[in-house]
């Protein structure tokens, strides 16, 4: 009996921190956000994150890309010439990149590149006391570090996500019509057919929820670096570091799920 | 006097550690204060609670009269334009240059001209002897001169209050000496109230009004730096008489032969 109590309070006391970090997360969110928009706005800063988690992101991304849409080229062909219809490879790839994997890879790759780097300098600022010394300045931190980030996520995705879906489609056409020889007319006429507006704009739409859950998971994992409870100074950002990581990619791949469940 | 900040009653813990024990304090408006004390007795964690940085367990912090747990919005906001802050390990920001660094306030607070800007920096890094390192990054600077790139963010927006966290640890006897000069020299010329943490002693009675002596959670002196001496606590005397005194009063230090 006294198992299944301790069982029981074990589980309501981790819902409980569950519910209270999903309210803090997105109090945390929304200021940040409602400071994107208050004067004067912080242009030059949102192109420098711009660059910083967009453009150093764009070789990554389309390398990625390329070997996603050149093994989905060979997996679909083999798969598709056994029913004599691998004129579909064309579909069959531009479908798949476009609503899944363009905007979930894409999302991966930018939490291993830039999502862990701004859990990690946040999480050093604060345990060196820069966050500390912004307030101290009368300088709003939330305004000064996240608001840029969080903006420059929100551009930075969708545009990631475009990349992707082409440079993964180039890939496909690679194995498939350069490779194994399939006929280009019918791997472009297969697209046409198929993939229609809903699709891509499902995926761009997928691609800003992710850029909101990337960017504010990571932002927060390293701005409360100082309250964790299992590590402090470098260890503690170190575990903030990995924390925004893990938690970033699963939430990522639990609201694809819940998004393409809306879409269909 | 008037009492800029009190402290009334003020108690803070860290889990089961108690740090500051119903402490209470007067500042007073355009006097430089000194809390003195051991090492890691809660003398940051009273500057912290000036600034808001920290709340109280229990107890009232008043500035010029208020509440400071009841201030917010606007209000908040100009109190905290009052304030300065030199922190313990500087808090530079390491991905600025140190002309970034002590421009910071400026640009991103008063939001000054660039051509202002560039001339209030240069005016107190030729006092302080910055101007060579202006585009050094704090990484690649001595820990002496983090000390003066911090004490120059701290001066440079003219503030009212100024909270001195250790400015002189780390930096050579002529320059703790310039410090310390500049720190009293700037306060006649402007007026500002000033609360130092520090153990340098006896150089901070030289410029100090007043001081206060942090021990155990409880202020066990706080009155003139002519009268410490005058102080019985055993804790206070041991602070206040370095061992190099003992050895030349003809005692040896614990241990030696």
């Amino acid at each position: 009996m006294k198992l299944i109590t301790t069982f029981f309070l074990f589980l309501g006391d981790r819902f409980i921190t569950f519910i209270f970090e999903l309210g803090h997360i997105t109090v945390f969110f929304t200021s940040s956000c409602i400071r994107l928009f208050q004067y004067p706005f912080q242009f030059q800063k949102l192109v420098h994150q711009i660059y910083f988690i967009g453009v150093k992101s764009i070789s990554v991304v389309c390398l990625t890309a390329l070997f996603t849409g050149m093994v989905l080229g060979l997996q679909g062909y083999y798969t598709l010439v056994q029913f004599g219809s691998e004129g579909l490879l064309g579909s069959a790839v531009a479908v798949s990149l476009i609503r899944e994997l363009g905007p979930v890879l894409t999302a991966i790759m930018i939490i291993g590149r830039a999502g862990s780097s701004m859990a990690a300098e946040m999480g050093i600022m604060r345990i060196s006391d820069q966050i500390d010394a912004l307030t101290t300045m009368d300088i709003h931190p939330k305004r000064f570090l996240i608001s840029p980030k969080i903006g420059a996520s929100l551009v930075s995705f969708p545009l990631l996500t475009a990349i992707f879906d082409v440079v993964g489609i180039c890939g496909g056409y690679l194995s498939g019509v350069v490779l194994l020889g399939i006929n280009p007319a019918l791997y472009i006429k297969g697209m046409e057919k198929t993939v229609v507006m809903n699709d891509v704009t499902g995926g761009f739409a997928k691609s800003l929820v992710f850029a909101v859950i990337v960017s504010t998971i990571c932002l927060y994992q390293g701005y409360y670096t100082h309250r964790r409870a299992d590590g402090f100074g470098a260890k503690g950002v170190s575990l903030s570091t990995t924390a925004a990581v893990v938690i970033s990619c699963v939430t990522v791949l639990i609201a694809d799920y819940v998004l393409t469940s809306f879409l269909l | 006097m008037n009492p800029l900040i009190q402290f009334k009653n003020v108690s803070k813990s860290f889990g089961s550690q108690k740090v500051l024990d119903r402490i209470d304090l007067e500042f007073e408006k355009g006097r430089i204060t000194a809390i003195i004390g051991k090492s890691g007795v809660g003398k940051s964690v009273m500057l912290k609670h000036m600034i808001g940085l920290l709340k109280p367990d229990n107890g009232v912090i008043f500035l010029d009269g208020m509440d400071i747990s009841e201030i917010s919005g606007k209000k908040a906001q100009s109190l905290r334009q009052k304030f300065s802050y030199m922190f313990q390990n500087m808090a530079l920001f390491d991905s600025m240059t140190v002309f970034d660094n002590i421009a910071l306030p400026l640009r991103e607070r008063d939001r000054l001209k660039k051509s202002v800007i560039k001339t209030k920096v240069n005016d107190i890094s030729q006092k302080l002897e910055l101007e060579d390192i202006w585009h050094k990054y704090p990484s690649q600077i001595s820990g002496g001169m983090k000390k003066r790139v911090a004490l120059a963010r701290a001066l440079i927006t003219d503030p009212e209050i100024i909270l001195f966290d250790e400015p002189t640890t780390g930096l050579d006897p002529i320059r703790k000496h310039a410090v310390f000069e500049m720190i009293s020299q700037n306060q006649k010329l402007f007026n500002y109230t000033a609360v130092i943490v520090t153990h340098e002693i006896p150089d901070i009675f030289y410029i100090a009004h007043q001081i206060a002596f942090l021990d155990d959670s409880r202020i066990l002196y706080n009155g003139r730096p002519e009268g410490i001496k005058q102080c019985t606590n055993p804790t206070v005397q041991r602070f206040i008489e370095p061992p190099y005194m003992e050895r030349t009063s003809g005692h040896t230090l614990p241990g030696s032969a």
